[in-house]
């Protein structure tokens, strides 16, 4: 079992749960990550904690991701991507088409300089926890220089001279023995629904409050960074909808949105909050309790609004149907916010291509291997909580090692 | 070595697990409380203990020696790790809704009972024409309800067309995999969902099934529909027998008595006693699909487990020298047994159980258990270093004890993502848990020149250690009452939870604390 290799491709919660198991067995795990940085969109969460702990697992996503960047023995690529997938006697050779590290990680110390100072729009990008190293990494759509201008100011400030711009992206051939696709989700973008999502600074989306929340503690106006005091969460954005075929409950958003409505109104007892959803979902083991004592601090209403209008001081209107009064009702928000659904990872369709993979129909890869050699972990098989996700990935886990033995 | 697991249960969650673990040869003991007699051809070779109670669990991890009654005889087994895979139990919700059980008014379970046998009956609901099936109405549901629910009603559509079936409910649970399609489908299927906000059903049993009266939320119409079965839903608890093992091996339990605590950082089949695992509704209630993904984890848990048994002994665990009295106090408080009895009397850490949080050390009256990080040496050096010199404007000096785990992560996340900066005067002295500081450190970081001193530790329920921020907790408070009673300003020590993943409010929090300290101004212990 020690001279086998795992391909884990993707670095949320799922895939580095399933590294780390892997190393506990022995198992060589290599993780590849899309993006600059490990972590998915589960290390994006904010704690929900009033005093107590309200089971998130938000922690735990970043107890996960410091095991693993403190573990020598498991191999990460990030901004890479699976170019494609051969046999050779038994094993499998995968390539990988890697985007160099700008940042050189031996070199960085996270300083944060050429974050401070890049001219372009997000053209460093910044980590969303202390774990993920570089804490910075370049997102060359955005860069300057790779827009065709002459700027190397990051390479300038650089203390350490640890920024390069002059690489190019490279191919990685790695032989493996099994994979395991932990490829995450996406996360509905909620461009087509009526709530003037991107047209209203003051419409977020949930994955956005969480971020808001994990780097300020407190709910504000984007508009103005005012702290918001009246505040609309709107569920099943994106999922449980015919109409775009995603007929699925996307499981988290009850208890993302019930959690941050509780933190929000403990720590800031003078916001009003108003709960729009169509059957309040579990969310852990004691929700009869839990959803007990949230109902007390919002206020609910089952009906999804109509429409987002801006009001002329920049305050959002919000139209719901009433059923008791059988007439339209509006109400007055400081900050709206969509719980958008989880749906199938944006690129689930090029890697089941290369991976010879047949997706569910609804997109999102099965639970159970489809094909030889290959496991699913996590929400590329559909929404899931993090606790999910980690049992998720034991069990492929489980089913890889299994699988080596017989090859 | 003993290379044995035992297996609680008789069910298919307790086959499921030994199956498992016997493709990782591991040799397996399965102790019934009842009788087993349908053994799965697998497990034909399994030693298997019929009507055993367990009575006592003594060791750790490796090496634990189970005693059970039976039938009146002491039996004892020996085995290197435990895997609590009892069934759950059910239980109807009659009460909830007023009603008696009865020939037309049956539990979830019984109907689908019936179902199943339908098959080989003629007509097993003869003179039925409509069902109501009563779920989460005052009391929340779950979707592991909600599937059996939808199941039913497609078998019951298949078997008997003609029976009209009604759902009641008020959040209806699709919160599972493939619900929200399965719905669709039952509606498809001609079952009727009624759904309930502000108002109740009234539900009352009649001679052939039940009348229901209730108001249609969106028309406001009263209506009356009159069932001849009513299906009630059913709630999950675990076996009086599960709730005795978590009793007898002093595990950790929730709320409602599951071998597991609803802690995060017990994930996915842990409990607080390595070598111990718990699987399927042992540790909560589950779909068939939940029944094998724990059945893999647990025995991957255990696999991982033998894989460090074999590797060299940890060096860094606890350790008893001779000091010790034998006064059994580091027994009582190791949150993880990881402190045996040997022959003679003598207490030892069991390495491979020791999780390294300090408690032990912190307890021990005589000081006889050494921890790298806890010892008063290096705590004390800790508080010592960086300590400031007196300075024209006073810049108060804080020592905030942190937590390894969480508020000294917070901490550094606070440093490393431009969060609010925090106080020039302020020192972090990272432990084990935050739970080992009481009032010999407070006093010590007074006596270093500190004008105010934090212990951040985790938020309740999300402790390692399970209670080690309780303790925090306690203690702080014994030494605010002390600090009060010798005439020391209390409010220069305070207690406060903190996650890992919380650098914002790290900083909010010590940069409050400074500025109270500033208007308190410099302490009067400073020499």
């Amino acid at each position: 079992m020690e001279h086998k290799k795992i391909l884990i491709i993707g670095g949320g919660v799922a895939g580095l749960s399933a590294a780390l198991a892997l190393e506990q067995l022995g198992i060589k795990a290599s993780i590849v990550e899309k993006t600059g940085f490990l972590g998915g969109h589960a290390i994006q969460y904010a704690c929900k904690a009033t005093d107590q702990c309200v089971k998130c697992g938000a922690c735990v996503v970043e107890e996960k991701l410091k095991a693993v960047t403190e573990n020598p023995d498991i191999r990460i690529f990030l901004n890479s991507q699976i170019k494609n997938k051969a046999q050779n006697n038994g094993r499998s050779v995968i390539t990988l088409n890697r985007q160099p590290d700008y940042i050189d990680p031996h070199k960085c110390t996270d300083c944060g300089q050429c974050y401070a100072q890049c001219p372009g729009k997000g053209a460093i990008e910044q980590g969303f926890s202390p774990n993920n190293h570089p804490l910075y990494a370049l997102n060359a759509d955005k860069c300057l220089r790779f827009t065709g201008q002459d700027c190397h100011i990051c390479e300038d400030v650089c203390p350490e001279k640890a920024i390069d711009l002059n690489q190019q992206p490279y191919k990685h051939i790695c032989e493996i023995n099994a994979v395991i696709v932990a490829s995450g989700f996406k996360a509905f973008e909620p461009v087509d629904k009526p709530y003037g999502w991107q047209v209203f600074d003051n419409v977020i989306t949930n994955l956005e409050l969480e971020r808001m929340l994990r780097r300020q503690s407190i709910a504000v106006r984007p508009s103005d960074g005012l702290p918001a005091r009246r505040i609309a969460f709107i569920q099943c954005v994106g999922s449980r909808d015919a109409t775009l075929n995603h007929l699925w409950c996307s499981k988290v958003c009850c208890g993302s949105a019930l959690r941050m409505a509780r933190v929000i109104k403990t720590r800031h007892p003078e916001s009003e909050i108003t709960f729009f959803y169509m059957d309040a979902q579990n969310s852990g083991k004691d929700f009869e309790k839990f959803y007990a004592a949230v109902q007390n601090d919002i206020h609910e209403i089952r009906c999804l609004p109509g429409d987002v209008y801006q009001t002329s001081d920049g305050s959002l209107q919000v139209s719901h149907f009433d059923q008791h009064d059988r007439q339209s009702v509006e109400h007055i928000f400081d900050l709206v916010v969509l719980s958008v659904g989880i749906t199938p990872g944006s690129d689930s369709g090029k890697l089941a291509d290369r991976l010879q993979l047949k997706p569910e129909l609804t997109g999102f890869f099965s639970a159970s291997p489809t094909q030889l050699g290959i496991f699913t972990a996590g929400a590329a098989a559909g929404p899931m909580t993090i606790e999910d996700a980690i049992a998720s990935a034991g069990q492929a886990v489980w089913q890889t090692v299994q699988y080596l033995k017989t090859c | 070595m003993i290379n044995k697991t035992l297996i609680f249960g008789s069910g298919p969650s307790a086959y499921l697990v030994a199956e498992k673990l016997i493709l990782e040869d591991s040799e397996i003991i399965i102790a019934a409380h009842g009788s087993i007699t349908d053994i799965p051809a697998a497990l034909e070779k399994t030693e298997i203990l019929n009507n055993a109670d367990l009575i006592a669990c003594r060791g750790a991890i490796g090496a634990f020696t189970f005693t059970f009654d039976q039938n009146g005889k002491t039996l004892m087994r020996e085995a290197a790790y435990a895997v609590i895979a009892e069934e759950g139990e059910r239980y109807p919700n009659f009460d909830e809704y007023g009603l008696n059980h009865g020939e037309r008014i049956i539990a979830l379970s019984t109907f689908k009972t019936v179902l199943t046998d339908a098959d080989n009956q003629s007509e097993p609901f003869s003179g039925i024409s409509a069902i109501a099936f009563l779920t989460g109405l005052g009391k929340e549901s779950d979707p592991v309800i909600l599937e059996e629910i939808m199941d039913s009603c497609l078998r019951l559509k298949s078997a008997c067309p003609h029976i009209r079936s009604y759902i009641l409910t008020e959040n209806l649970k699709v919160g599972g995999a493939g619900l929200e399609l399965k719905y669709r489908q039952t509606k498809e299927a001609g079952a009727i969902y009624m759904k309930f906000t502000h108002t109740h059903p009234e539900i009352l049993p009649a001679e052939n099934g039940c009348v229901i009266t209730f108001t249609d939320e969106i028309t406001g119409d009263r209506c009356r529909i009159t069932p001849d079965m009513a299906v009630v839903d059913e709630r999950f608890k675990p076996s009086p027998y599960a709730k005795q093992l978590a009793r007898v091996m002093e595990l950790e339990t929730d709320a409602l008595g599951f071998a597991q605590s609803d802690n995060v950082h017990r994930y996915i089949v842990a409990t607080n006693r390595k070598g111990i695992v718990t699987a399927g509704p042992a540790r909560m209630f589950q779909t068939p699909a939940d029944y094998i993904s724990d059945s893999d984890n647990a025995a991957l848990a255990i696999t991982s487990l033998k894989i460090r048994m074999k590797s060299p002994l940890p060096d860094d665990s606890a350790l008893i020298n001779n000091r010790c009295t034998q006064c059994l106090t580091c027994l009582r408080v190791c949150p993880f047994h990881a402190i045996q009895i040997q022959a003679g009397g003598k207490l030892n850490v069991a390495p491979q159980a020791c999780e390294c949080c300090g408690l032990c050390t912190a307890e021990c009256p005589e000081h006889a258990i050494t921890l790298k990080g806890c010892s008063a040496a290096e705590i004390t050096a800790q508080i010592r270093s960086d300590v400031p010199l007196e300075e024209d404007v006073f810049t108060p000096h804080l020592v905030a004890f942190c937590c390894e785990r969480s508020a000294k992560q917070a901490a550094e996340m606070a440093l490393a993502m431009n969060m609010p900066s925090l106080p020039s005067g302020l020192r972090i002295v990272a432990v084990p848990c935050a739970g080992i500081i009481g009032l010999e450190y407070i006093l010590s970081a007074f006596q270093s020149q500190a004008d105010g001193v934090l212990v951040l530790t985790c938020h309740q329920g999300n402790c390692h250690s399970g209670c080690g921020n309780i303790s925090a907790h306690d203690k702080v408070s014994q030494a605010s009452a002390f600090l009060e009673t010798v005439g020391f300003e209390k409010e220069r020590l305070k207690v406060k939870t903190l996650a890992a993943n919380m650098g914002h409010d790290f900083a909010t929090i010590v940069n409050d604390f400074e500025k109270q300290i500033s208007n308190l101004g410099p302490s009067g212990l400073k020499r």
